[in-house]
């Protein structure tokens, strides 16, 4: 996407290494959020300003705001790892 | 870059027509439109003495002919669900209990006033919804399968959730991929020409004869049906187009009123047509019948030689190919569904499901498949912004590296888009359950997760969840729900957590709670299918999804009309019964720190009763402590293998009604597909022994339980891989979380 801006492509880079190694391990299926824990609190602090906040709840997307508390908090509890 | 997510902020790249369809359609609250029940009831009221499948093809004529349609702003294509975008339509003859307790009654809410998931309703639709639901009530679906299922099967669905259908009672099934490259290649004329042509061959000695008359009968009419509706739009585009000032607009709604004087009835020429027809069949088909997760199949295949035809005559460009890509997807966005309140817990964020498949490889050749279509659709994704349709990624061991990464991209905005499907586990798990080697090589995803080929799957990759946290519970407790005292099925040796004498006595009482449960979801999922075949068998399902089986064979899907059949269920709470199995084996067998009597009294208080020694906290610190899946260590992760691979043989000895009636499979079989029911699933079971409180949501999909992988991403991928991931034909699920700043 020329309109990022992306100063290097480590961190995108050990992102595919992860999903080939998953997958060469016999993993089927992968899909991920992307987003940090900050902004989904945010989010639910003021929904208004993040109405268009798209996440992955499970085998589909959804608008974060609209979701209920407990899919919300579901979605903020997954872990956080670290590439 | 403040790195909170990528979504916010990067820009779209969008074209002034795209900016402001977007704008458009994204303005829409989601609300509910009365028309196509209100339709339908007036056909059937008197029309009740016709053979179901041409009552069927009938009265979505009659809606197709009587709703409103509308053209939107800037859009180059028409065809629409309901009145408004994403309003949704109305499906009485599935269940109007709930549309009359929560529409007109407001129990236990109005849809506006719902805490989330929030639908309009306007006060005049009122009276039209509660004249549908007195006609419907006693005449339903539900109400049918309420009088047909053993009680055993209603408790376990109403009262014990140790399997849930709910969408399977309130509505119909989707859950397939048309075959679009057949329809936009061969134009619907060609059906009705071969529709006429086997009635004509009808041969009257045989016992089915007048089965499949009518069906080629309901074939004919739905056929006809589409078309008439085309030639709508192409009214109103004329209409349209006569009042607009623009000049460039009133040329675009001439071409499009053009364009619906031949399409669908004639094969597509272009790029154009090809999606006006892909859209107007894909709307036919949301009307019929509200089943969610119809889905594309192979876009950047199928749609390959029209875009090299484009380029190469001149009529088309990327960017061209790239707009009407968005003006698709923002079209297919204006689809919705309501559900009930009860359901809408499993199904939160209002999700239709409707995947769209790129990548993976060549059929026949096996060789990469990849194309700049496929690059297309990616930047779509991108500029759109929207969560449909679902975009899906298939890898495979030849992927190029620059589409990896250009896939990665597009992740990295957040939006949860695309997903990404291994070809080297879902090909051989197809070809495991009958595929043929060309069929798995050209799978799609249906839905959510699920593999199936566009065309020749008859749908039913979606069915009951099976709620494998509470089999486990109730295998605890001697075969008992704690919270409802109903015991459907004592364990066999008579023991509970209390008086269980080793952790074999755990595992097999587990494995036998659910070989019980699997076959009460057998039994669910039998009868609904039993009751959609004898009383709403759909024409369009049949002709559009399955066009190049169902009609030789002159059957629709749920008698055997298609190439492949199988029924398909999702499997939750994995790691959560993975992780407790462990946390017994290891406390109360392996290590002797507590006493089953001690941890059953612990889950029975939730883990506070503090006068205990151990206290309820401190049994639970140790429950928590105790190894989990997820964090590569093979004790824990060999049990949710052995745990997810029973499931997945015990679904695969249940045959479903299509066995032998002409499809390959002809069984049930697992996925691990969550939508959001693990919260729900959750709220009905008590504390577990991976120190899981009660009530609370549990493990998503195959996914470590939340906050238990703790040992990084390379281990957690190295539990779930470590899943017997190949028997899971109905598709796998993993998710997994990072942050922004992770992946710059």
């Amino acid at each position: 996407m020329s309109e990022i801006t992306v100063n290097k492509n480590d961190g995108l880079k050990r992102f595919v290494s992860l999903i080939d190694r998953y997958f060469a391990a016999g993993g089927s299926q992968m899909q991920f959020n992307i987003v940090s824990k900050k902004t989904l609190l945010e989010a639910q602090k003021d929904p208004e300003k993040y109405s268009n906040l798209l996440v992955r709840v499970a085998g589909y997307s959804a608008y974060f705001t609209q979701l209920s508390k407990e899919v919300q908090q579901d979605i903020i509890e997954r872990t956080e790892e670290k590439l | 870059m403040a790195l909170g997510s990528f979504q916010i902020d990067t820009q779209p790249v969008r074209s002034e027509r795209i900016d402001r369809l977007h704008k458009y359609v994204t303005s829409f609250a989601y609300g509910i439109c009365p028309e196509r029940g209100h339709y339908l009831t007036e056909f059937y009221k008197d029309n009740m003495s016709l053979p179901a499948i041409v009552r069927r093809a009938k009265a979505i004529d009659h809606v197709l002919q009587n709703m409103s349609i509308y053209i939107m702003p800037g859009s180059l294509f028409v065809g629409n669900q309901a009145s408004k975008p994403r309003w949704a339509p109305l499906f009485p003859e599935f269940e109007v209990e709930w549309v009359e307790e929560e529409l007109i009654k407001g129990n236990p809410y109005f849809p506006d006033e719902r805490p989330a998931d929030k639908y309009i309703l306007c006060e005049e639709d009122k009276p039209v919804i509660k004249s549908m639901c007195d006609w419907w009530a006693g005449k339903t679906h539900t109400d049918t399968l309420r009088a047909r299922l053993p009680k055993d099967a209603l408790a376990t669905h109403y009262d014990l959730k140790a399997a849930d259908i709910g969408t399977y009672f309130q509505g119909g099934d989707g859950h397939f991929a048309p075959d679009h490259e057949f329809l936009f290649t061969h134009g619907i004329q060609y059906i009705i020409d071969e529709c006429q042509k086997k009635l004509e061959e009808i041969n009257w000695n045989e016992p089915d004869a007048i089965k499949k008359k009518d069906f080629y009968d309901a074939a004919v009419v739905s056929a006809n049906a589409i078309i008439r509706f085309a030639e709508r739009y192409a009214d109103l585009a004329e209409k349209t187009a006569a009042q607009e000032t623009d000049k460039a607009r009133k040329k675009e709604l001439y071409e499009m009123a053009e364009i619906c004087r031949r399409i669908p009835r004639y094969p597509a020429q272009n790029f154009r047509e090809a999606l006006q027809f892909i859209i107007l069949v894909h709307i036919c088909i949301q009307i019929e019948d509200n089943g969610a997760g119809v889905s594309f199949g192979r876009y950047d295949q199928f749609m390959y030689p029209l875009y090299k035809k484009g380029l190469a005559d001149g009529s088309l460009t990327r960017d061209l190919a790239l707009e009407l890509t968005e003006n698709f997807f923002l079209q297919i966005y204006t689809c919705n569904k309501v559900r009930s309140w009860v359901d809408t817990d499993f199904y939160r964020g209002v999700p239709m499901f409707q995947n769209l498949t790129i990548g993976g490889q060549h059929p026949v050749k096996k060789c990469d498949a990849t194309n700049e279509l496929s690059y297309i659709c990616l930047d779509a994704t991108f500029n759109t912004r929207v969560p449909q349709p679902s975009l899906t990624v298939r890898f495979h061991r030849n992927t190029p590296f620059e589409f990896k990464m250009k896939v990665a991209e597009v992740i990295r905005l957040g939006t949860g888009l695309p997903s990404i499907f291994n070809d080297e586990t879902y090909i051989p798990a197809l070809m495991n359950r009958g595929y043929e080697l060309n069929d798995a090589y050209d799978y799609c995803v249906i839905g959510c997760v699920e593999p199936g080929t566009a065309g020749l799957l008859g749908g039913r990759t979606g069915g009951a969840w099976l709620n494998c946290t509470k089999i486990l519970e109730m295998s605890l407790y001697n075969g008992t729900d704690p919270r409802t005292g109903i015991c459907l099925h004592p364990n066999k040796n008579g023991k509970d957590l209390a008086t269980f004498e080793s952790f074999e006595e755990v595992r097999e009482a587990y494995l036998d709670q659910l070989a019980y449960y699997v076959k009460m979801e057998a039994i669910l999922e039998n009868t609904i299918d039993q009751v959609w075949e004898e009383t709403l068998d759909e024409p369009m399902a049949a002709i559009f999804g399955c066009p190049t089986t169902t009609i030789p064979r002159g059957k629709p899907i749920k008698q055997g009309g298609a190439k492949y059949d199988l029924t398909g269920q999702q499997t939750i709470g994995t790691a959560n019964v993975a992780n407790s199995l462990y946390a017994i084996k290891k406390l109360v067998f392996d290590d002797k720190v507590i006493t089953g009597a001690q941890l059953k009294h612990a889950l029975e208080t939730n883990f506070s009763d503090m006068s205990t020694d151990p206290s309820g906290v401190q049994i639970k610190a140790m429950c928590l402590q105790a190894p989990k899946y997820g964090n590569d260590i093979d004790e824990v992760d060999e049990i949710a293998r052995e745990m997810l691979a029973a499931v997945a043989n015990e679904l695969v000895s249940y045959k479903n009604t299509r066995y032998g009636r002409g499809p390959i499979g002809g069984t049930l079989h697992c996925s691990t597909s969550t939508v959001s029911s693990n919260t729900p699933f959750g709220k009905v079971c008590g504390a577990t022994p991976d120190g899981r409180e009660a009530y609370t949501a549990v493990a998503d999909g195959q996914s470590p339980m939340r906050g238990t992988d703790i040992k990084g991403p390379t281990a957690a991928i190295a539990s779930v891989a470590k899943l017997n991931n190949i028997l899971l034909s109905c598709g796998s699920l993993y998710n997994m979380k990072f942050s922004p700043a992770d992946l710059v």
